[in-house]
């Protein structure tokens, strides 16, 4: 009898996971659904405009309240990509070398202390962060490049991967150490100094887990919100110039939902951009799951 | 085991019998629904609480969503009061008619922006039409209005606010060449007036915008004085001693407009008290102490 409960228990708590999951996806399509008719999917990606002298514009501009209202989310889409991207390429090459250290180089007792250190990092809560780079991130690197825009994608992606360096470090970290002891051996034993032991033999055994946690990261940049609504500048400017005020879709979102009336194109709008992110964050999180449990089965060898 | 039903059972009822008594209470109460304009509904909120300190019979509910909502509740009569950050316009007034409605038009407070540079910017004045090109990005460089060689950097709020709402009706009001004009997409949109402050002081090349109150008390901003297209001389909103009101009351500063509340024709008993309460002293206090311009007076 008890065990059967307990095994009920844990069974519901599982599923309840799954089922949220599911009611908020079906969530997210039911609140846009109504956007679908009343904007269209091409006014999501832009929209003509024909001017009183007959020239058609073709603008692609996010712009929900105006008295032409525009509903394009690309600059949203290329605002998410160019806080993320950056923020991916340098937490990965930070944080693999941190991981590679703390795996193979540091002391086993350094080590001890280094780990739990990094891992802290990843508590900080990301207004904290955000604030940082507002306040004094923005204007210390604003003197090192020269940059116009104060607030940019760049200083934005900076404060996202203080967050994601710690992820990629300890996933990157346990991919080392479940490499088995055997290989680790063998390459010393053919006569491989560090270097070389890392660079040839244990990375590439790591690789899918290493590859994973970047993946992993590069997910965690994406849904990123707080940081990109204070530093990123909030612009919604159809550029590719990291350097330059973006705005992403979860900035988007937390910004605008609050105060957007309910049931106009604005809101089932935003409800979209819901969607789009959930897509993109869920084919990234199973990306990452594919890579890890090939990765599992190949070790069962 | 049974003791513990039991327990559980005498404690649920008494929830439900709590719940049912709250209900019973506001059921005697008269209550007043307003709906409309985003800017107005903080102000709203605060009249109504001091309000019904001082009618505890009346419950006061305000919710937001806009001015287009505002209209919308008052035409199929789901609001007492509509919040309209506007005048209703022409077809607005048709459409009510067509439906048995007269919208009454009460003004209630006054709003107003400034606009602030950084004190390093060397330019006073600009003018409506130069607010236009620079907030629409036809004009891109400070020299252009005989200031420094630089790129202007423009600092706004999010399109959800209220004065986004207004800058954009007087500044890019007007169509142009058949379309609409809007705001650049290089506006920096920031969280909130005190944010975009910070952001203009620390940038020698922003301008930016807000509401007139919000800045009277900083020395590390300019205001810039605004000059209307057809007048020669320029003005400030504020002077040294804060707002400077009456430049407001007396329209020389043009970037302001009024805030009303539009009632269905004569309004009952209840809710008139209530608009009357807006416009004595007591409301405009509360006007004035949330930043906002209060009504001329009328001596």
């Amino acid at each position: 009898m008890r065990d059967k409960l307990i095994r009920f228990f844990f069974f519901t708590n599982g599923m309840a996971a799954l089922i949220l999951v599911l009611l908020i996806f079906g969530f997210l399509l039911y609140e846009s659904s109504a956007g679908f008719s009343k904007i269209g999917l091409d006014r999501y990606l832009s929209e003509d405009f024909v001017s009183q002298d007959g020239t058609v514009v073709t603008e692609k501009a996010w712009q929900p309240t105006s008295d032409e209202p525009k509903y394009s989310i690309l600059p949203l889409i290329l605002g998410t990509f160019l806080t993320a991207f950056p923020a991916t390429i340098i937490s990965t090459l930070l944080g693999v070398c941190t991981g590679v250290y703390i795996s193979e180089i540091a002391s086993s007792r350094f080590r001890e202390v280094l780990k739990p250190i990094i891992e802290l990092f990843a508590g900080i809560p990301t207004v904290i962060i955000g604030f940082f780079m507002l306040v004094a991130g923005a204007t210390f690197f604003q003197e090192i490049f020269g940059y116009v825009f104060r607030l940019n994608a760049f200083i934005a992606s900076l404060g996202i991967s203080l967050i994601i360096i710690p992820v990629i470090a300890s996933l990157t970290e346990d991919a080392l150490r479940s490499v088995s002891g055997d290989i680790r051996m063998a390459a010393y034993a053919l006569g491989a100094n560090k270097w070389q032991a890392i660079r040839n033999v244990l990375i590439p055994a790591a690789f899918s887990g290493i590859s994973a946690s970047i993946i992993l990261g590069f997910g965690r940049a994406m849904g990123e919100t707080m940081i990109v609504l204070m530093a990123s500048g909030s612009a919604p400017e159809f550029t590719l110039d990291v350097f330059k005020s973006v705005k992403t879709m979860t900035a988007t979102i937390a910004a605008e939902l609050g105060e957007v009336s309910q049931e106009s194109p604005h809101y089932y709008a935003l409800f979209f951009i819901g969607i789009v992110l959930f897509l993109f964050s869920f084919v990234i999180n199973l990306t990452a799951e594919l890579i890890l449990s090939k990765k599992r089965r190949n070790m069962d060898y | 085991m049974i003791k513990v039903n039991k327990i559980i059972q005498i404690s649920f009822l008494g929830i439900i019998f709590l719940f049912g008594c709250n209900k019973e209470n506001l059921i005697s109460k008269r209550i007043i629904t307003i709906r409309g304009s985003d800017t107005m509904v903080n102000l709203t909120q605060r009249w109504a609480e001091e309000y019904m300190k001082i009618r505890p019979d009346i419950s006061i509910h305000v919710t937001g969503g806009g001015s287009g909502t505002g209209i919308a509740s008052l035409l199929n009569g789901t609001a007492d009061i509509a919040n309209i950050s506007r005048e209703l316009k022409g077809n607005e007034i048709e459409k009510a008619i067509k439906l048995g409605i007269m919208p009454k038009q009460t003004s209630v407070a006054m709003d107003g922006i400034a606009l602030i540079v950084n004190p390093e910017n060397i330019i006073d004045t600009l003018s409506i039409e130069d607010l236009k090109n620079i907030f629409s990005g036809k004009i891109t460089n400070w020299k252009d209005f005989g200031g420094a060689d630089s790129k202007i950097l423009l600092y706004g709020r999010e399109n959800s606010s209220g004065t986004y709402e207004l800058f954009k009706q007087v500044v890019l009001g007007k169509k142009e060449g058949g379309r609409s004009l809007d705001f650049t997409s290089s506006m920096q949109a920031l969280q909130g007036t005190s944010s975009l402050g910070e952001a203009v002081s620390n940038d020698p090349n922003g301008i930016g915008f807000g509401g007139v109150g919000y800045f009277s008390l900083r020395s590390d901003l300019k205001i810039l004085f605004i000059k209307n297209d057809n007048s020669v001389n320029a003005y400030s909103p504020l002077n040294e001693n804060g707002v400077n009101y009456s430049i407001i009351w007396n329209g020389k500063y043009p970037l302001t407009r009024y805030l009303y509340c539009y009632t269905n024709g004569e309004p009952d008993l209840d809710v008139q008290d209530f608009l009357n309460y807006i416009v004595s002293k007591e409301g405009q206090d509360i006007v004035r102490n949330m930043e906002y311009i209060p009504l001329p007076e009328t001596f």
